[in-house]
């Protein structure tokens, strides 16, 4: 028999489950897709049919009186503007051509389209579709003298459900990070918690510690042993309440019994992942807003001194100024009142300040709303934090920023994703509710889950030990903060935030389409996440990382002063994404190393992060009415290189140092 | 494999949910561009029936003047046996020529509003009882000398939704079975390291337990082999303090009494 090991491998069953979910779930929707589109060319067939020849023979009656008149066919003048206006005003028709009696062309009209198209490829040959072509004779008396001929786009049905099938993207995206999710709490509640419980209870049992139980549970075996150590707890603590006064007084003689004369006390462990779901769905329901929040706020009543630029922006800056503002004490409340209460306690003023943005009309109300909801995530993101970092305390571990990192993009991704799908379908109101609901679900979550004693107010040895550390303020520290930190939430908040909607908006996207570009940002953080930890760790280093993602940042952004558009922002947005999850972890192992403190360093670069956010965007803001966006873009770039020239300049000032 | 079938049914609900989704959205998607088709058909066709109307309108004459228009409207409703009705009315929405036996003089005050919001360009109204197209008939002075409208009978497009609903949740499902199969293989094969370590503990509880039974109730020597697992020395070490405890507490017992 293979001896176990104490630990169950969480990051390598996370990385397996994305692969196979996202290979189960692609394949089934590939399929249904393929399904859909023959039964939409079968069942539209009729339609188009019956469509095709109305308009057929309503062109030929045209025609047919020009010819009763006495005009022959190759004389009718205008005949092919006439087709020509007739191919604008039905979509679906491709080729429109009129035949004499010897077969010759006499006019026709055609799409660029269909010369262009050719042989469909790859998926589309699957399910192409035959075109359509149809005859009517030209009569002069009892004389046949030309055919009228029309032709139908064979991807008429296909591109009609374009719009489906990027939506069904969107959600087999969310539904991958979904699955992923709960196939790992089903791991872990049903093994990885349980067996955490039940060494622990163990190791107290082997120390002659019986004044504890814990909470029954587990699959197959785990839930027997849990039974059976539970029970002698019990079983040792209802003997000794069965001995006389006199015999339970010298248990004492027995000092390596810890027996309780009442019922063992329960004991709660924490674990990181206690956090996952709550804070999933919490991140989710705040990011619902987040994709199309500027439309929404330029298009609501302001101020006549307001411009539209910096009103779309406003609720953003309000946002990051609340975050700013609580950042430094929200540490400090979560550890005063506890992490379980402070995030149950940001749920309901989270889902009252969504709702109510669904019925805001007014900017300042918008605003102010916005403003509530920064101030309930910051604690409720705290809350979780404080929470992760004493459950990975207690069990020794480094993983909780790791965790929180994930869980909050993954968060962010699906919320960003699902609010835009929900605001294109069914209108801005629905997806405020479904933020609002969503909230509430977080808040049913963490009532179940964040019930270990990391929850708890009165963990005094878990805050002292952050609140003792001293912290060492270094050049390359300042660097990291000043060259890296600022411009990295500065892109974000002017070119993710802020430009993208309102770039891909003055393009014609609608909110659903402009979420879906920004998803490809947080995508890149969660399908890249782990194996840039995996590097960081283990690979070239930290260092290397962060410069790395920030040449590509700034590789991204001023790849748009080369071309524009769809594809350009998408490409951009993706890239940028990449660029910045190679930063972002490694950049928090800088922090800690280059300060020698978690606590005082981690709230240092937070509050700058929030700052640099903050100035940038109220900068970009205020100047995009005058500069345009292109040339702000530009700028940021450079701020980023040379933030980043600068990042490595004191590294390597640092090592030449250490050298010399 | 407990643990395996409890991971593979939380990815199999998922598929389902994001299969069923899928289908919602694709035959809403149908009914969308069949309606769309079924509207853009019946503007043409009622572009047709209003030509000689139009062709009045344009001579300053009234709607009503013009001769055989019961037959007409009656040939083009004929032309498709869906269209319900074809009614003309003047520019304060009173029926002038209809090829309906009802009674109704004016068209409904939805249609007028749908109208103005088409602002003379063709229109669509959905209603419960059928789907309604309609067009503007421009009068001498650019303005409108009124219109048609057609109603059209729904059923047939209902239908065409519901079937093309069917197929795709029929489709769906046989494909949501195959892929869960798949996804089960895929999952025992990916997942083997987690599975071998639960079957794993599963056998040292199950040795555990053996040992304990066998052992009757008496004290279980603690393993102190290095080779062996940790859980396995804590389950020993752990069941032989809970024994010697109780005899602990059975001496007091006897030395209280």
């Amino acid at each position: 028999m293979r001896a176990p090991g104490f630990t169950f491998d969480r990051e390598g069953m996370r990385i397996r489950l994305i692969l196979m979910v996202a290979i189960s779930v692609i394949l089934s929707v590939m399929a249904v897709g393929a399904v859909a589109i023959s039964a939409f060319d079968r069942a539209v067939e009729p339609e188009l049919s019956t469509r095709v020849r109305l308009i057929g023979s309503t062109l030929r009656g045209e025609i047919q009186r020009a010819l009763d008149l006495g005009i022959p066919l190759e004389s009718i003048s205008g005949l092919d503007a006439y087709l020509n206006n007739a191919l604008e005003d039905f979509g679906e028709v491709d080729r429109i051509s009129v035949l004499n009696a010897q077969g010759d062309l006499v006019a026709v009209s055609e799409r660029e389209s269909a010369t262009v198209q050719g042989a469909p490829t790859g998926f589309g040959q699957v399910v192409s579709i035959e075109a359509a072509r149809f005859e009517l004779p030209i009569l002069e008396g009892n004389t046949l003298i030309g055919t009228f001929v029309i032709e139908t786009d064979p991807h008429f049905v296909r591109t009609r459900l374009r719009q489906v099938f990027i939506d069904v993207v969107v959600i087999v995206l969310v539904a991958i990070v979904v699955a992923m999710e709960a196939a790992f709490a089903v791991a872990m509640s049903s093994v990885g918690k349980p067996l955490d419980r039940i060494l622990r209870l163990l190791r107290e049992q082997v120390k002659g510690r019986f004044n504890l139980r814990i909470r029954p549970g587990g699959l197959g075996g785990l839930a027997q042993t849990v039974a059976r150590f539970n029970d002698h707890a019990e079983d040792l603590s209802e003997q000794l309440v069965n001995l006389p006064a006199s015999a339970r007084k010298r248990i004492a003689g027995f000092p390596r019994w810890s027996i309780t004369e009442g019922r063992p006390l329960r004991l709660r462990l924490s674990e990181i992942s206690d956090i996952r779901i709550a804070l999933f769905l919490f991140s989710v329901s705040a990011e619902t807003a987040v994709a199309f929040l500027p439309l929404y706020a330029r298009a609501a009543t302001r101020p006549d001194w307001l411009s539209a630029e910096f009103a779309a922006a406003l609720p953003l800056i309000v946002y990051l100024l609340a975050m700013a503002a609580l950042s430094p004490f929200a540490g400090t409340i979560a550890g005063r009142f506890g992490p379980r209460r402070i995030f149950l306690a940001s749920v309901a003023p989270n889902a009252l300040a969504l709702l109510a943005l669904g019925f805001a009309d007014s900017l300042i109300a918008i605003a102010l709303l916005r403003g509530a909801m920064a101030i309930s995530y910051a604690t409720a993101t705290i809350g979780c934090q404080t929470y992760a970092i004493r459950a990975g305390e207690e069990a020794g571990s480094a993983r909780p920023f790791g965790t929180f990192m994930a869980v909050i993009y993954g968060g962010v991704f699906c919320g960003s994703a699902l609010g835009g799908l929900v605001a294109g379908r069914l209108g801005y109101g629905s997806a405020f509710v479904f933020g609002a609901s969503i909230c509430l679900a977080s808040g049913a979550a963490g009532w179940f889950a964040m019930r270990g004693r990391a929850g708890d107010m009165d963990m005094k040895n878990a805050m002292s030990a952050a609140a003792r550390e001293r912290m060492r303020f270094s050049v390359p520290f300042a660097a990291l903060l000043a060259g890296v930190a600022v411009p990295m939430n500065a892109t974000i908040a002017v070119f993710i935030w802020y430009l993208t909607p309102l770039i891909l908006a003055s393009n014609g996207l609608g909110p659903a389409e402009i979420a879906r570009v920004v998803m490809l940002y947080y995508l890149a953080v969660i399908l890249l996440g782990p194996a840039v930890s995996y590097l960081s760790d283990r690979g070239p280093g930290s260092a290397v990382m962060v410069t790395a993602g920030g040449l590509l940042s700034a590789g991204a952004l001023f790849s748009l002063s080369f071309w524009s558009g769809f594809w350009a922002m998408a490409v951009a947005v993706a890239i940028l994404g990449i660029g910045h999850t190679f930063i972002r972890a490694p950049q928090y192992a800088l922090a800690v190393r280059m300060t020698g403190a978690t606590g005082r360093g981690l709230d240092y670069l937070r509050a700058v992060e929030r700052l640099g956010a903050l100035a940038g965007l109220g900068i970009a803001a205020l100047a995009v009415g005058n500069w345009g966006g292109e040339q702000i873009i530009r700028i940021l770039a450079l701020i980023v290189l040379s933030g980043i020239l600068v990042h490595m300049g004191a590294g390597l000032a640092l090592r030449s140092r250490r050298q010399t | 494999m407990a643990l395996f079938w409890r991971i593979w049914m939380a990815v199999v609900a998922v598929n389902l949910a994001v299969l069923s989704i899928f289908v919602i959205l694709a035959t809403m998607q149908f009914g969308n561009i069949n309606a769309g088709l079924a509207a853009d058909r019946l503007t043409v066709l009622a572009n047709r029936t209003a030509a000689p109307f139009e062709a009045a309108a344009k001579l300053g004459l009234p709607l009503s003047t013009v001769r055989n228009a019961r037959a007409l409207l009656e040939r083009s409703r004929q032309s498709d046996d869906a269209i319900l009705s074809i009614d003309v009315f003047d520019a304060d929405g009173r029926i002038i020529h209809s090829t309906a036996d009802s009674q109704q003089r004016e068209i409904s005050a939805d249609i007028q509003e749908t109208r103005r919001a088409a602002r003379g360009a063709a229109w669509h109204h959905e209603t419960f009882d059928g789907f309604l197209s309609g067009i503007e008939i421009a009068s001498r002075g650019g303005g409108s000398a009124g219109g048609i409208v057609i109603t059209y009978s729904n059923t047939e497009n209902v239908t065409r939704v519901r079937a093309v609903g069917a197929e795709l949740a029929l489709g769906a499902f046989l494909i949501f079975l195959v892929t869960s199969g798949l996804s089960a293989g895929l999952l025992r094969l990916g997942l083997n390291p987690q599975i071998g370590f639960f079957d794993s503990l599963e056998e040292t509880i199950s040795d555990f337990e053996r040992a304990a039974w066998r052992s009757g109730g008496h004290d279980l020597a603690p393993a102190g082999n290095a080779d062996e697992s940790e859980l396995k020395r804590l389950l020993a070490q752990a069941e032989h303090n809970y024994q010697k405890a109780r005899l602990d507490l059975d001496g007091l017992r006897v030395k209280a009494t």
